[in-house]
């Protein structure tokens, strides 16, 4: 007999489920289930993952959902391609209602509901299951209303077509659950309806137990003990998915359950194929099809481009593309993203596609990327090719910058003429972390919230396996956490049991799904809290299935580089444009060279001002490579230190083979770029780019490794037979098998360089517009305000404290002593303590008048007396005021006089002078940096009496000297690749010093490092070539009374 | 006067806090305590302070406390900065001579007043670091710019701290008013409608007191701005409503009033015991309240102060389905339906009754659709064949304290008693865990 289950539930059923679809349908394998059904509630997000394990298992997959039709739950189950569409639809019409617009009302988020009508008008190709106890059918076989049950079944036999089915459930949980299971079979039985047995699993073993049992817990708002109390969780084990040997004992004398089960599973189907909304429709004049009028745009593009002659390359490489393009179908694709960058440029945000599409001469015609890839000699087939996975083409992968706060007026114009029913977000399923797994787990167990804060911050970075172990073997006895409690006990498994376990669903940054049809009714959309709609499947999902997604990325890059254009415009009159800068400037190359690079973009951080001061760019392809040395890839395959070597001519460029030599010339001989490694297999493999194009595609895939193994394997043994030496073929093999998972795409890179490069000499030639843009595009980059305030310092940038009376929200430049360098004036926004409210209120009340003074400031703005002694503090009423005590006594008198026709008698106030390290410590309190000081100023004395050195004087030691330095933290980082050693940025008054603090730091020393604000190392002085380390051996906190400062903590 | 502040870092709970508080009788005229702050005050008014607080320092050495800090000052606030500050002056107590407490405060830091961190933050902002720079500063500059929590504090720093430690708190009795500015009425019901209202304030406020006004005080307020004064009694205390209002509304009849009604007020003037009704609890029937209330006073006695009733849970095991809850003095007006209000009632019906602790017995089981199902149990030797048995209802859990896995059955005996028994899965035992009847 085959037993089948088909009311699954995985952990794609929020809060009521814990197993992840794979290792359901693993353990369903295992049990020998040759079907199995999943049913999550309102949700289709497992389906791809379940249906790829299925095939992987051999495991027959049945497609369906939960619904809640009238507050009572049923399931559906896909029949057909119709019934899975009626699904996918009725799944997004009970998450979102109408998909019209954000405003219209639409079911509660995480309460999806729908009505029988809804259900009634979309019910072909689906098979309906009655549900639990706790569903219609069986509330009134409980409540004794057996005719209206019968005529609810009656109902929904001819509504379904006869595709229905009562569910009947056996727990064990006591005499009302198997009077109501025989009821409910004795109802199937007389009105001639089949009966399934239904075991609605939600769990396979004991671990994911205790994680539905915390889900249920926290779902209700309760702990587990008080959930156990109110009887709110499942009383026994048995909603897991259960042996089938066990389930035919159990239904022993009532088979007809069971065959009924199987019968129901193999009238099902389901097909992957099915989950992929058709491609949208561009809107081509008349008399053009898509292919040809991709065609005109492109050849358009191309005259603008590279002028009206082309060159038989130009034009042999655009056919080439075109004819591929057109063969795929992706011509609409093409011409949608055109669309929305043809938008953007006509509103003046400044964009450009990164990532594999500058391989393409088409996109680069289009106005889509900005590097022309025949002139880079770059490779189409990276972008696109005719290889098929599973019978089908990779979708193309264009992501495009916007700049990253004007990101939101794309989104609106393709909602706009997508229409919401065609158009959604992707979603990104974030899975739990040691973090989430603790604090979860201990709400649920009650524990109180401090402890579980404490403990979860220790936890960062750690998934939730090796969060337990943790926890259990040093954080755990360290904080005096009790780890042999059964409470305790009860947690780590919950945490180990999180293990992948998806925790919620999230807004993918940019990924948009376009369709022609509804798109609902292949992938399901819901409503975010934030109004925007988004669809159930996962960004990897999309890869899985082959939906092409439109990636719409926000680059703060882009957004400071627009910013300093139109600072530079205004001044001058002239708008220096992105693409056109000189690409040879000599001093911005020099100021590149010198590492002085802080604030630009992606070349910023210290290991690529480390790497830079070797390397030394000279010109644009070196930035380019530049951006792609510095990755996990080429650090983890040991290539940083070869090519730093080869470029300064100290180690001669060799190679394995001369074949190689045209693929890595211009990389030293040294494989930095997928491209190079696709190129290889071409050169000396023999592959065809489509082979080549899926090679790269292995590599790219973490998640299986075996595969890159053969395929790598396979390219050895075809470079053999072309010839190649066998040692050569196996050094080319592990070399690739080093970068394979973080490769960075040559035309990536270049888009990135581009940036870089136009960040880079706005630095060099308009210092104040840099950092105008820069600032004005907060959050973002590596460095914090201050960082940057005090490198526009050290370029001579005149500066300029937040005034209520000359300065504005955002910086902005005022004329300096020099006319080339105007001053820079630090905007109202960096004022902490006042939000957008008070801001806007005072760009209402400057944009009305001028502000006349304090007390005007704070009546016409509405400030109350926060707000207004925090503007005090950040001396924005300086121009007034200039003592700060003072100005904040008038302020708060103007806040609480509020009576106007009894004003308050004017009160003077006797105020010492402040010091300047007050002042500076003040400062950063109000504002978090300081324009004319900086708070290790107030300790030097101190410090140079205990010979401890600055960045300046460090500078003089000796390779190996030991030393002792002290500086702010401003950074600390700790990447994947360094193996457990964190890197700490130090800033004083005259720059910066590099520690490295090895993994052997413990105990105190490790916490000081950890938290202290300014910090006094004990070290040895490390030079190589120009740049200096200090390796730390101790460290010690420095306590500066009223000095607050966030520093920037592994991120 | 002036007042001792003794800080104690170890505060005693339970019957040593009654110690503590006769232990500081024992030494000083008056005394009082606030435990939350560990705090205790002393009356040393005509005694001289740093003897008594010597003298105090030994009496609860007595009692194992150490570490006493104290400070004594005409002025309550600045004897507890005093006492704080003890350490730094002269290692345990602290006197401040009447007359300097501003003095002694000025050059102290504003935290001492221990201010609230967002007043803290705008003084700092001004430049306000000590107390002498609050205290020189106007009323009307605080008030404006500091408001009301500002103004308290600059009393402080001022040592304008007014309040009476020791002294009996008057007792508030309740009132009620209501002034109308654009309407007035000399109509009897609409007077009488507005005095429901009024009473009800004043009588719940009275019985939850549990005491009855014996008088209160009638206070019509005219349009002439003349006011009506007059007093209304009961023969017997009351807080019932009805009771007042058909006093006031005779009353208000005999007044004739010499203009329009603008405002009532009510005040209780006198409070007594109320009329004690005819008992029904414990009384068989002859006993009055009173002897009700001695009872349920001797069973608190007996078991403490609490109020105990069954609450149902929905535990999956039986034994903690009902659990017997204590309530504390707020439930103790309450019957126990009240109380357990809320809660799911028990279906009517036999009544399952749970042994004290589940007693193993010897069980012979039939296997059924891949469990054991008992046929007959064996208790305390008596066989006891099963007629019918339904089951299993299976508990389990592999939780955070306890591991549970049970089979439960119900059996009905050849007498007809239905019985629980249970079949702990991990031990493999069988148990009977109780009988319904």
């Amino acid at each position: 007999m085959t037993i089948t289950e088909l009311r699954t539930h995985s952990a794609y059923s929020f809060g009521d489920g814990a197993v992840t679809p794979e290792d359901l349908v693993e353990r369903a394998a295992e049990l020998g289930y040759t079907s199995l059904g999943l049913t999550d509630t309102a949700d289709l997000g497992g389906i791809v993952r379940f249906a790829v394990a299925c095939r992987s298992h051999m495991v027959r997959p049945i497609v369906g959902a939960e619904l809640i039709v009238d507050g009572r739950p049923l399931a559906l189950l896909a029949r057909t391609k119709q019934g899975y569409c009626n699904l996918a639809s009725l799944v997004t019409r009970s998450r979102s209602g109408e998909l019209r617009s954000a405003e219209e009302p639409r079911p509660k988020r995480g309460k999806p509901r729908l009505s029988a009508g809804e259900l009634a008008g979309r019910t072909r190709g689906l098979f309906l299951l009655t549900g639990p106890s706790s569903g219609a059918l069986a509330t009134l076989v409980r409540e004794d209303r057996i005719l209206e049950a019968t005529r609810l079944l009656h109902q929904w036999r001819e509504q379904f077509f006869g595709n229905v089915a009562v569910e009947v459930q056996c727990h064990h949980t006591g005499g009302d659950e198997a009077a109501l299971a025989g009821a409910l079979i004795a109802l199937a039985e007389r009105a001639s309806v089949p009966w399934i047995v239904a075991q609605d699993p939600r769990y396979i073993d004991s671990g994911s137990r205790i994680v539905h049992e915390m889900l249920t817990a926290l779902r209700h708002g309760v702990t587990l003990d008080v959930m156990a109390e109110r009887g709110l969780g499942h009383p026994n084990g048995g909603w897991q998915l259960l042996d089938p040997g066990v389930l035919a004992t159990r239904w022993r004398g009532r088979e007809a359950g069971l065959d009924s089960s199987a019968a129901i599973a193999e009238q099902c189907a389901f097909d992957l194929s099915w989950v992929r909304p058709p491609l949208p429709t561009f809107a081509v004049p008349g008399g053009h099809d898509d292919n040809s009028f991709l065609r005109e745009r492109t050849i358009a593009g191309a005259y603008e481009r590279w002028g009206r002659a082309l060159t038989e390359k130009q034009r042999h490489q655009l056919n080439r593309e075109l004819t591929v393009i057109g063969k795929l179908g992706f011509a609409g694709f093409f011409l949608v993203m055109w669309d929305a960058v043809h938008f953007a440029q006509q509103q003046g945000i400044l964009c450009q596609g990164r990532g594999s599409a500058a391989n393409s001469a088409v996109a680069y015609c289009l106005g889509i990327t900005p590097i022309d890839p025949v002139a880079n000699g770059l490779l189409f087939e990276r972008f696109l090719s005719e290889a098929r996975v599973d019978g089908q083409a990779e979708a193309p992968d264009i992501d495009v910058d916007f700049e990253h706060d004007r990101r939101e007026e794309v989104l609106d114009y393709m909602y706009r003429t997508y229409a919401r029913s065609g158009s959604a977000i992707t979603a990104v399923t974030q899975l739990y972390s040691a973090p989430t797994a603790i604090q979860d787990g201990m709400r649920a167990l009650g524990y109180p919230a401090e402890l579980a804060f404490r403990l979860s911050k220790r936890l960062h970075y750690h998934n939730s396996r090796r969060g337990a172990e943790c926890l259990e073997n040093e954080i755990g006895p360290a904080q005096k956490f009790d780890v042999a409690a059964p409470r305790a006990r009860a947690l780590l498994t919950i945490m180990r049991a999180c293990e992948g376990l998806p925790r919620l669903r999230s807004t993918h940054p940019g990924g948009f799904v376009l369709s022609s049809a509804p798109l609902g009714d292949h992938a399901p959309i819901e409503w975010t809290t934030m109004g925007r709609s988004i669809i159930q499947f996962d960004k990897d999902d999309l890869d899985l299935v082959g939906i092409p997604k439109f990636d719409f990325l926000g680059l703060g890059g882009l957004a400071a580089v627009r910013r300093a254009f139109d600072g530079i415009e205004a001044r001058t009159g002239t708008r220096p444009q992105m693409y056109q800068l000189p690409i040879d400037d000599k001093a911005t190359y020099e100021m590149i060279s010198r590492g002085d690079t802080l604030g630009t973009f992606q070349i910023e951080s210290r290991a690529q001002i480390a790497s830079i001061l070797h390397t030394k760019p000279e010109k644009l392809y070196d930035i380019t490579v530049q951006v792609a040395l510095i990755r996990p890839g080429p650090i983890t395959a040991r290539f940083v230190k070869p090519y730093t070597e080869r470029r300064r001519g100290r180690e001669k460029v060799t190679y394995a083979d001369p074949r190689l030599e045209p693929i890595l010339a211009r990389t030293q001989g040294i494989p930095i770029f997928q491209e190079q490694a696709m190129a290889i297999a071409i050169a000396l493999g023999g592959y065809t780019p489509p082979e080549a194009d899926l090679l790269r595609r292995t590599m790219g895939n973490v998640r299986k490794e075996a595969r890159l193994i053969a395929a790598l394997a396979d390219l050895r043994e075809r470079m053999i037979e072309k010839h190649v030496a066998p040692a050569v073929a196996q050094q080319i093999e592990a070399d690739l098998r080093g970068f394979a998972n973080y490769g960075f795409p040559e035309s990536h890179a270049w888009s990135f360089a581009l940036i870089a490069y136009a960040t880079a000499w706005l630095k060099t030639n308009h210092p104040t517009e840099f950092y105008l843009g820069l600032l004005n595009s907060q959050p973002m980059g590596f460095y914090s305000v201050s960082t940057l305030l005090h490198d526009a310092r050290r370029h001579h940038v005149p500066l300029r404290p937040p005034c209520l009376r000359d300065g504005s929200r955002d910086c902005t430049t005022e004329p300096g002593d020099n006319p080339a360098i105007p001053a820079l004036r630090v905007g109202w926004r960096f004022i902490r303590g006042i939000g957008a409210k008070h801001l806007d209120a005072l760009v209402g009340a400057r944009h009305a008048s001028p502000l006349l003074g304090i007390a005007d400031t704070v009546r016409r703005a509405e400030l109350d007396r926060a707000a207004s002694i925090a503007i005090a503090q950040s001396g924005a009423f300086t121009a007034w005021e200039p003592d700060r005590r003072r100005a904040a006594w008038e302020a708060l008198r103007a806040a609480g006089d509020t009576m106007p026709l009894a004003p308050a008698h004017e009160a003077a106030l006797d105020t010492t002078p402040m010091s300047r390290n007050r002042r500076i410590l003040l400062d950063y309190f109000a504002t978090g940096f300081c324009l004319d000081g900086h708070p290790m100023e107030a300790l030097r004395k101190k410090l140079n009496r205990l010979d401890v050195k600055n960045s300046r004087s460090v500078l003089g030691m000796p390779n190996r000297e030991t030393v002792v330095v002290s500086g702010l933290v401003i950074a600390r980082q700790q990447p994947q690749t360094a193996n457990g050693t964190v890197f700490l940025l130090l800033e004083d008054e005259h720059g910066h010093i590099n520690v490295i603090v090895p993994k052997t730091i413990t105990g105190k020393d490790r916490d000081d490092m950890k938290h202290a604000i300014v910090i006094l190392v004990l070290g040895r002085v490390e030079w190589n070539g120009p740049s200096l380390q200090i390796v730390g051996s101790r460290f010690q906190a420095v306590q500066v009374e009223g000095l607050t400062y966030n520093s920037r903590d592994f991120r | 006067m002036t007042f001792v502040a003794l800080l104690i870092p170890d505060w005693p709970t339970g019957a040593a806090a009654n110690d503590l508080l006769a232990q500081l009788l024992s030494v000083a005229p008056r005394a009082a305590i606030t435990p939350d702050k560990g705090l205790a005050w002393l009356d040393a008014r005509g005694l001289d302070p740093g003897a008594l607080v010597e003298r105090v320092c030994e009496a609860l050495g007595e009692l194992g406390m150490r570490g006493i800090r104290a400070g004594a000052a005409a002025v309550p606030s600045v004897a507890i900065v005093a006492a704080e500050r003890s350490w730094v002056v002269s290692h345990d107590f602290s006197h401040v001579v009447p007359g300097t407490e501003r003095t002694y405060l000025a050059p102290l830091p504003l935290d001492v007043l221990k201010p609230i961190p967002k007043l803290m933050a705008m003084f700092a902002s001004v430049g306000l670091v000590r107390c002498g720079d609050l205290a020189r500063l106007t009323r009307e500059s605080v008030e404006v710019r500091f408001g009301r929590d500002g103004l308290a504090l600059w009393k402080l720093a001022r040592a304008d701290d007014p309040r009476l430690i020791f002294s009996a708190r008057p007792r508030e009795l309740p009132t009620a008013s209501l002034d109308w500015t654009e309407f007035s009425t000399s109509d009897l019901e609409q007077l009488v409608f507005v005095l429901h209202s009024l009473l009800k304030t004043v009588c719940d406020a009275i019985a939850v007191d549990g005491v009855g006004a014996r008088s209160l005080t009638l206070t019509l307020s005219l349009e002439n701005r003349t006011t009506i004064v007059q007093s209304v009694g009961a023969a017997r205390s009351t807080a019932q409503r009805t009771t007042w209002l058909r006093l006031m509304r005779r009353t208000l009849e005999r007044i004739t009033l010499p203009d329009r009604v603008t405002g009532i007020a009510i005040q209780v003037d006198a409070v007594g015991a109320p009329a004690v009704r005819q008992g029904d609890l414990f009384d068989l029937g002859f006993a009055s309240a009173h002897g009700a209330e001695s009872a349920v006073a001797h069973v608190l006695d007996l078991q403490g102060d609490a109020v105990v009733t069954i609450a149902r849970a929905e535990h999956s095991l039986f034994e903690r389905r009902v659990k017997w809850v204590a309530h504390g003095p707020e439930a103790w007006g309450l019957g126990p339906e009240q109380i357990s209000s809320g809660l799911r009632s028990q279906a009517s019906g036999l009544n399952l009754q749970l042994l004290p602790a589940p007693r193993e017995v010897i069980v012979l089981t039939q296997s059924r659709r891949g469990f054991a199902t008992p046929v007959r149990y064996t208790d305390n030797g008596v066989p006891n064949p099963l007629k019918e048995s339904l089951g299993p209802h299976c508990i389990s859990g592999d939780r955070w304290t306890e591991r549970v896995a049970r089979e439960y059955h119900q059996g009905v005996r050849a007498d007809g008693v239905v019985v629980l028994l249970y079949r702990d899965v991990l031990s493999e035992q069988w148990y009977l865990a109780g009988w319904w009847d």
